[in-house]
């Protein structure tokens, strides 16, 4: 990991840097997260989720990708085991960005608590917006910029979340549908953003084989598929780097 | 045993647990691990083809009631998404409202 080359005579103090992270954080990146989680809420009362429970989902996985196969598995009766390990696999991202993330802030969250925190409030969005500050502020600023940049995504999480899940209850079924839909889109999207060969490969191999992997077999075909397509993808082009 | 037959907060609970598993390894074991070696290469290859393999899955053979929607709907309002992505420089949330308004706009004519 590279030291930051900004010195921190010229960092902004923790109280600058958290106003800033109040503003970057209320800004697009906890909007996505409302559009994304409205996609779940709703998604969560169409599978026969309370409302609790789709908000504790939001507050406690914390991972759009996760959540959604969790409800998308659990009403296409799909083992638990199955359900879990799947959902267990599409957060597999979060080890290296946690070792990233609690390596740079090492020396200003030493405690264990803060550290949980500091990890289960990564995100696609906020974990770039950490770095990134890291890299132009002290270690002590760009932590301080970082709690108001988590706890307010998560929150609009949350927010998002039960919205959707509300409007579900309440809106025609061609709204209901679009908004369960959204996760579709959203998630879909989101793979469009990685610019990395091997990724999108990946992505393709497991895109592909999905579906017929699912009608051969509709228990462990999210497994199988991801297995591989994942280890195609690697063996074509991950294994000199 | 099916995720159905346990009550959905357990399963919740589970969810949690093993999602936070890999932040808390990634924390416990902070800068001691090569994370751009060939294993994690490979896992995070299997990891992104799982998502995108039930995302797939979901826009072709969704469950539920999208299930009575249309197919080529289904994949046409995907498309748009994506082309509008690409045409504006990568904006995440008008390709979204995009893809789903032109979903919506379909099922409404298509009178669901």
């Amino acid at each position: 990991m590279s030291e930051p080359k900004s010195g921190t005579e010229h960092s902004p103090n923790r109280r600058k840097a958290f106003r800033e992270g109040v503003r970057h954080g209320l800004a697009v990146p906890s909007i996505v997260v409302f559009a994304t989680m409205l996609g779940y809420g709703s998604m969560a009362h169409a599978n026969g989720f309370s409302a609790f429970e789709a908000l504790l989902s939001t507050a406690l996985v914390w991972a759009m990708p996760g959540q959604v196969a969790m409800a998308d598995l659990r009403a296409s009766g799909a083992d638990l085991f199955v359900t879990l390990l799947a959902v267990s696999m599409a957060s597999v991202r979060f080890f290296p960005m946690a070792t990233i993330m609690v390596g740079t802030f090492r020396d200003v969250a030493k405690h264990p608590l803060k550290r949980i925190l500091l990890v289960h409030l990564m995100s696609a969005s906020t974990w770039p917006m950490a770095m990134a500050a890291a890299q132009r502020m002290s270690k002590a600023s760009a932590l301080a910029y970082y709690w108001p940049v988590g706890g307010l995504c998560i929150t609009m999480g949350c927010i998002g979340t039960l919205t959707g899940y509300w409007l579900s209850a309440d809106m025609p079924p061609f709204v209901r549908l679009t908004l369960v839909f959204l996760n579709v889109v959203f998630l879909s999207l989101l793979f469009a953003l990685n610019r990395d060969r091997l990724v999108i490969l990946a992505v393709c191999a497991g895109a592909v084989l999905g579906p017929p992997l699912h009608s051969i077999e509709p228990n462990y075909g999210v497994i199988l598929t991801g297995l591989i397509g994942g280890t195609l993808a690697y063996i074509i082009l991950g294994k000199r780097r | 045993m099916s995720a159905a037959a346990i009550p959905p907060l357990m399963l919740v609970l589970l969810a949690a647990a093993v999602t936070f598993l890999w932040r808390g390894l990634g924390a416990l074991l902070a800068s001691k691990i090569d994370t751009d070696g060939a294993l994690f290469r490979w896992i995070g290859c299997v990891s992104y083809a799982t998502v995108a393999g039930l995302i797939s899955r979901m826009a072709v053979l969704p469950t539920g009631d999208l299930a009575a929607t249309p197919l080529a709907l289904r994949l046409g309002a995907v498309g748009i998404g994506f082309a509008v992505f690409f045409l504006a420089k990568r904006n995440l949330l008008l390709a979204a409202a995009a893809g789903a308004g032109s979903f919506a706009a379909g099922l409404f004519f298509l009178g669901s």
